[in-house]
């Protein structure tokens, strides 16, 4: 028994040798590169900041250490630059072989490389890179797609939107985050492609996402399918009718009135009815609005207050009566909505 | 004897297996972290306006002296959409009055929500400003009671608890909001990283210069942290069987702590208990969800430097856990709470609370076993050995990966200061943990009261420590 626990404890101080040899090692390591990268970065950053304010050129990096730190700072550069001082960068950066060389990465067998080829991509990418993206979209990694299907909707044309809307619908359940980064992007740079994933037959995780983009950025053209929404699922509606206030589309009040007064529907999609009404501030749904401040339910009532507040001077004569004449209640939400 | 043998035996070999399984979990789930942290699709969204708002709710009890700085130092984190609320818990000092003349605040008419009861609230106060700051006055009920009135109030989907006398780093909610980015529709909470504060420069709210503490009891807690949050907490993350989410620093969705019924007022482990609650009601209502542990957001806290302090803060911890587990017990070993009931909670039974008596009472049957002959010298320490050097593996494995990571003390110095507390802590300091425990436990059963621990600040204002015996007990020990 002895001899068994000996070789152990033995086995154990092994084990801390090694590990503590690991430790040192890979920390030396790190520091190596941390001061090659610190010694190269901020002349780097200098030849960037030059080459954007139109005084230098960087020549071509000379060794693999050089040229990855020059693709980390243009990069992040690329992140807040914009227009002129944006493509000049990028030019460079396809001067130098940086797509031909992410091009080659996203066909590596490592999938870190792959990931970081698309990355590479979605900070430089032309229409010129459509081909190379429309291959990365039949990736075996799904964020590998996703990114090449962001970027192909960010520089793509409507010839690759369909690929790009089966992407978001192949990668929704497993890569969400992914997912809703390329319907953001579908919704920024082509807007009318976001039509494709709003309706009914769509699964719902990749609508749910699209409604949230599409009242987010106040796409008004829209502003139908977000209606034709609030009579389905109430996650959905709930989703809808808040982007419907964003949107402000007074078309919207009669089906909003409706989700509003629907006792049956859940609650946040009542409170986001409500509180829609308010946003789009149509004076037509004062009497609706009124009807919910003696809900029952806390949110709904407290919503109306509120919402009462936005439609004009009937909303504010009816908390003035509600503030005096009301239950205790009911007079503190008004109360609170006019001071607000 | 025999028989004591072979369950210390059985104790220790499942000791060493779930803890080497957790400590690989947690190297795969921070590889993992690492490839989708750098993703440009999380840039994208965090400055888009998906992202998801948050509401940060600071619960103050006599924080007078740094309650303007912290706020301010919030106000200006790094995040797209953010508010904060302050809930002044009843305070005996001027803690109002100082956020209400340096804010610029006034009284304004809010309803009371009716969500999660709570002491009432006495005043609200808003700026005239288009800043985000409400502050929230309210009768004394603890810092639990505190943070519900704070969830009531809140207008964002996700709220965060954060200390007043802690100091978050500037992106740490960009890096916390990156799970309810990544999977918006299950994600309902993330916890952050916590280091220990002492030692490093602090100016106006923020830490300039990250350094390991001077303290020796404050440095045994850093390799405590270390062990806790790199080597076990994200490898339960990486199973979804996280219980604990820091008091310090913690983001939920607003709904889903509502749902669960708010933290609850009448355990001293709130912070837990309120974990192991949301796994319990998204379980049972069939919902499907994660709660995630990420280690680069960093909220920066103080650590006790004097026994006194410790002492009290383990045996409060220890309190909190065995309540929580008395609360949950029924999710002991139930499969439908799947990681939680089959492996967390038992874990959590097994060595954290039984775990103290389990390896003194070790110490003492071995002692026992070798004053009557059973066993030799050699044997003794041969055993005492094995127990000291698989710990040491632990704590240097949490390192290694705290140094692949975030590799917040870059010095050599640092790392030789590692080792060698790592050694040394077995040598007295966990034995001393585990008898407070125990007392802790002890106490449990008493139902005694505790005192509040007192802090040197982590700002160079001098803050006003709270007086021992009062509600400020309630608000100053946290987890880790």
């Amino acid at each position: 028994m002895t001899a068994a626990v000996a070789g152990v404890d033995a086995a154990l101080c092994l084990m801390i040798v090694v590990l503590i040899q690991v430790i040192v090692v890979v920390r030396a390591a790190a520091i190596r590169r941390k001061v090659r990268y610190n010694r190269l970065r901020p002349r780097t950053e200098a030849a960037i900041a030059d080459l954007v304010s139109g005084g230098g050129d960087i020549p071509e990096p000379r060794s693999r250490g050089e040229r990855a730190v020059l693709h980390d700072v243009a990069i992040e550069a690329l992140a807040d630059l914009q227009g002129s001082e944006r493509d000049q960068l990028v030019s460079l950066l396809r001067h130098h072989g940086y797509p031909a060389e992410a091009a080659a990465g996203l066909r590596a067998a490592r999938r870190a490389k792959r990931r970081r080829a698309a990355e590479t991509l979605a900070a430089i990418a032309t229409p010129d890179d459509i081909p190379i993206l429309t291959g990365g979209l039949g990736d075996r990694d799904e964020l590998v797609q996703a990114t090449c299907a962001r970027v192909l909707a960010e520089v793509g044309g409507p010839e690759v939107t369909d690929a790009v809307v089966a992407t978001v619908t192949r990668t929704m359940t497993r890569r969400p985050g992914a997912a809703v980064a390329v319907v953001l992007a579908i919704g920024m740079h082509n807007s009318p492609a976001l039509g494709d994933l709003l309706g009914p037959d769509v699964p719902a995780s990749v609508r749910a996402t699209a409604i949230a983009v599409a009242g987010q950025l106040r796409l008004a053209e829209h502003a139908p399918a977000l209606i034709a929404c609030l009579g389905d699922r109430d996650d959905l509606a709930t989703s809808a009718a808040y982007g419907l206030g964003r949107i402000g589309d007074a078309r919207a009040v009669p089906e909003l009135a409706r989700l509003a007064m629907a006792t049956e529907r859940a609650l946040p999609a009542r409170v986001a009815a409500v509180k829609a009404l308010g946003a789009i501030g149509d004076p037509a749904a004062v009497d609706v609005v009124r009807q919910q401040l003696p809900a029952a339910e806390w949110p709904v009532a407290a919503a109306a207050a509120a919402a009462l507040a936005r439609l004009g001077e009937a909303g504010l004569a009816v908390l003035r009566n509600t503030a005096t004449s009301g239950r205790p209640e009911l007079a503190e939400l008004a109360g609170a909505a006019l001071g607000q | 004897m025999i028989f004591y043998a072979w369950a210390f035996f059985a104790f220790f070999v499942a000791f060493v297996a779930l803890y080497s399984a957790l400590l690989l979990l947690s190297a795969a789930e921070l590889r993992r972290y690492a490839a989708r942290e750098s993703s440009s699709a999380t840039r994208l969204m965090l400055r888009s306006p998906l992202a998801p708002p948050i509401t940060l709710i600071v619960p103050a009890y006599n924080e007078e002296a740094g309650i303007a700085d912290s706020v301010r130092s919030l106000l200006a984190l790094d995040y797209p959409q953010l508010e904060v609320i302050v809930v002044n818990d009843g305070s005996t000092d001027g803690t109002l009055q100082t956020i209400t003349e340096v804010f610029g605040l006034h009284r304004v008419r809010r309803p009371t929500p009716p969500y999660l009861p709570h002491e009432p609230v006495r005043a609200v106060y808003a700026p005239r400003s288009q800043l985000r700051l409400l502050v929230l006055d309210k009768d004394n009920g603890g810092k639990a009671d505190a943070l519900n009135a704070g969830i009531n109030f809140a207008d964002y989907p996700l709220v965060c608890s954060v200390d007043a006398d802690s100091i978050l780093e500037q992106d740490a909610l960009t890096k916390t909001a990156l799970p309810f980015i990544e999977d918006p529709a299950a994600t309902i909470a993330v916890g952050g990283m916590v280091r220990v504060a002492n030692g490093c420069t602090i100016e106006r709210g923020r830490v300039i210069d990250a350094n390991l503490p001077h303290s020796r009891l404050a440095m045994f807690q850093v390799i405590d942290y270390l062990r806790a949050l790199f080597g076990t907490r994200t490898g339960w993350s990486a199973i979804n069987g996280l219980l604990i989410i820091s008091g310090a620093f913690g983001v939920f969705r607003r709904d889903a702590v509502i749902a669960a019924g708010g933290y609850r007022t009448d355990t001293v482990g709130e912070d837990m208990e309120l974990v192991t609650r949301l796994h319990r009601t998204c379980r049972d209502s069939g919902r499907r969800y994660r709660i995630r542990y990420v280690v680069h957001p960093v909220c920066w806290t103080e650590a006790p430097e004097k026994v006194r302090d410790l002492r009290r803060q383990r045996r409060r911890w220890h309190r909190g856990c065995a309540e929580s587990l008395a609360y949950h017990w029924r999710m002991m070993l139930n499969p439908r709470y799947r990681a939680v009931g089959l492996l967390a909670l038992p874990a959590m039974l097994v060595f954290e609370v039984l775990g103290p008596v389990i390896e003194l009472s070790g110490y003492v049957v071995t002692a026992i076993a070798f004053a009557l002959g059973v066993i030799s010298i050699d044997f003794f320490l041969l055993l005492l050995a094995l127990a000291i050097l698989y710990g040491l593996i632990l704590t240097l494995g949490a390192a290694a990966l705290e140094d692949a990571t975030a590799n917040r003390y870059p010095a050599w110095s640092d790392l030789r200061r590692i080792l060698l507390y790592a050694v040394a802590e077995s040598l007295g300091y966990r034995q001393l943990l585990h008898i407070w425990r125990i007392e802790g436990f002890w106490q449990l059963i008493r139902k005694r009261e505790w005192g509040a621990m007192e802090r040197k600040g982590l700002s160079r204002t001098p803050p006003v420590a709270p007086a021992p015996n009062t509600p400020a007990a309630r608000h100053t020990l946290r987890h880790p």
